[in-house]
């Protein structure tokens, strides 16, 4: 969506949980975040990480996809499911390397991160700013600063500050 | 946390969101756990369509040898010469429709779709598995529509006969190897990326098939009392079924070394078959029923001349054909990216932390 992709840093996020619920709420109007879009990994007592679709430039889940139901929106930025033309095979599941892609019991379809459209939920709701919805310009130059100081510092954290869009599959 | 004044619809959420429910939104990392997006359902899908395409080549071949079954000793119906014994031999087709079946009630709300499933064949497995087996179910129901009702058909006109028959088991092995060829296309899944999956799956589908066709072929003769019409095939079925049974073993072997060989979600896959969850399911039922104890037995049989220990052998090995299926779908363990690996090793424990960042830095 107008080059924007989300990034995700680790290091500020507090493990709330309130990205997946508002996920959950914004996408399906249950509040369950089984039915969300987005995870949260509780990697220690300090550490949380916030996971969601990359929108891969090759995505192997559309590459799965049996109906084309799954694919690349035109511009590349994306990568969605129709929920209209979905039959629920599950494929894109499997093919997922991170898992992303996820079937909805309730709904009977296969769905995943969209962005919502321009204005995602989760980055609405994250106050410490660890989700942030941002240009791949800034995201990049994010990501050379980060790299910048890992090595000024000497040491290179490679969970602070992962870019969540525009990574390869297997990246 | 922000000391800034939270919008209404911030407040909101939070009012929602009760501690349960955040609790549950916020886990440990799961990334080497087995997929189960794809479940038994799909082991019948993979599996009957094995069977059918299996037993079809089998029965054709049979036939091309000049040892089938029939001509049936009388027609059931009135005049017409229906060739009805070909019914216990030929049901190859319908064995992999009703795998097809199983796979729509897999499918989600919209599952009377599942027409769309071939819009994608240009790089779709599955896709491309939607034109297989419609080519296979309708080609093979015609084989077998024609040998039944139409037995006269073929000697009047015999090369368009072997044509269709052909083109039929053509695309019987190429349902027997989709099977296969649908899992290796999930390539971060290290246990079904092997090359050697779809042999395995095509050497099971031809030894679950040839147990299938030497129960029809049993059936028909005490349904028929033509015994020694009917156990003229199963002797010659008996006697390729070890040499079947022997390849399908080394496949199985070299998929298993292969796994231990590879990645590490390729050694957890091998892991659990081996010494894991499933130990019991791989030893007892894919090496001990689909290939030890009916190897034992046919070998048994044959020397025996004993039908019985025959249908126990053909339900040994349908019932391993069934659990290998259920095993590879068991052992179905994405490879983790290189940051996701060093999550997991982070939650693990220190120790491993540096090698893992070292790891996902490259």
């Amino acid at each position: 969506m107008n080059g924007k992709v989300i990034l995700v840093d680790q290091a500020l996020c507090d493990g709330c949980g309130l990205c997946a619920v508002a996920c959950a709420l914004a996408h399906t109007g249950d509040a369950d975040p089984e039915r969300s879009h987005i995870t949260v990994w509780r990697l220690d007592d300090r550490r949380c990480a916030p996971l969601t679709c990359h929108h891969c430039e090759a995505p192997s889940c559309a590459r799965a996809c049996p109906t084309k139901a799954c694919r690349q929106d035109t511009d590349g930025r994306r990568v969605v499911i129709d929920e209209r033309a979905c039959i629920g095979c599950r494929a894109c599941n499997v093919a997922c390397p991170f898992g992303h892609a996820h079937y909805d019991g309730v709904a009977g379809v296969s769905a995943k991160c969209d962005y919502c459209g321009g204005e995602p939920e989760c980055v609405r709701v994250c106050e410490p700013g660890a989700v942030r919805y941002v240009h791949t310009d800034e995201s990049s130059l994010h990501r050379r600063r980060r790299v910048a100081l890992a090595e000024a510092l000497g040491r290179l954290d490679p969970l602070a500050g992962e870019e969540a869009g525009h990574a390869a599959a297997g990246d | 946390m922000s000391a800034e004044p939270q919008s209404p619809a911030l407040q909101d959420l939070r009012a929602r969101a009760t501690p349960a429910l955040l609790a549950r939104a916020v886990g440990p990392p799961r990334p080497r756990e087995a997929q189960r997006a794809w479940d038994l359902l799909i082991a019948g899908y993979l599996y009957l369509g094995g069977l059918g395409a299996g037993a079809f080549i089998v029965a054709t071949s049979l036939g091309w040898l000049g040892v089938g079954v029939g001509p049936s000793p009388a027609s059931p119906v009135g005049a017409w010469e229906w060739d009805w014994a070909q019914l216990f031999v030929l049901w190859g087709p319908f064995a992999t429709a009703l795998g097809a079946t199983l796979l729509i009630f897999h499918l989600g709300r919209n599952r009377w779709r599942f027409w769309s499933a071939g819009f994608n064949p240009r790089t779709s497995w599955m896709a491309r598995g939607f034109w297989i087996l419609l080519a296979f179910i309708a080609l093979g129901a015609a084989v077998a529509a024609v040998s039944v009702l139409l037995p006269d058909w073929p000697g009047r006109a015999p090369a368009a006969w072997r044509v269709l028959q052909a083109v039929a088991v053509a695309t019987a092995f190429g349902t027997a190897v989709y099977t296969g060829l649908l899992l290796r296309s999930m390539r971060y899944i290290p246990a079904w990326r092997s090359s050697v999956l779809p042999w395995l799956f095509l050497a099971s589908a031809l030894s679950t098939g040839s147990m299938g066709v030497v129960l029809g072929l049993l059936a028909y003769g005490a349904l028929a009392g033509a015994s020694e019409q009917a156990l003229e095939p199963v002797r010659g079925i008996d006697a390729a079924e070890p040499l079947v049974l022997v390849a399908e073993a080394a496949l199985l072997a070299a998929f298993v070394v292969g796994l231990r060989r590879g990645s590490p979600a390729g050694r957890l896959s091998a892991g659990l078959w081996l010494g894991g969850s499933w130990r019991l399911g791989f030893w007892g039922g894919i090496v001990g029923l689909a290939l030890a104890l009916p190897f034992a037995l046919v070998l048994a049989g044959r020397a025996l001349e004993s039908p019985a220990v025959t249908v126990v052998a053909a339900l040994s090995v349908l019932t391993g054909g069934f659990l290998l299926r259920c095993g590879v779908l068991a052992i179905g363990i994405t490879e983790a990216a290189p940051l996701y690996r060093l999550a997991c090793r982070r939650a693990e424990g220190p120790a491993t932390e540096g090698r893992a960042a070292a790891e996902a830095g490259r």
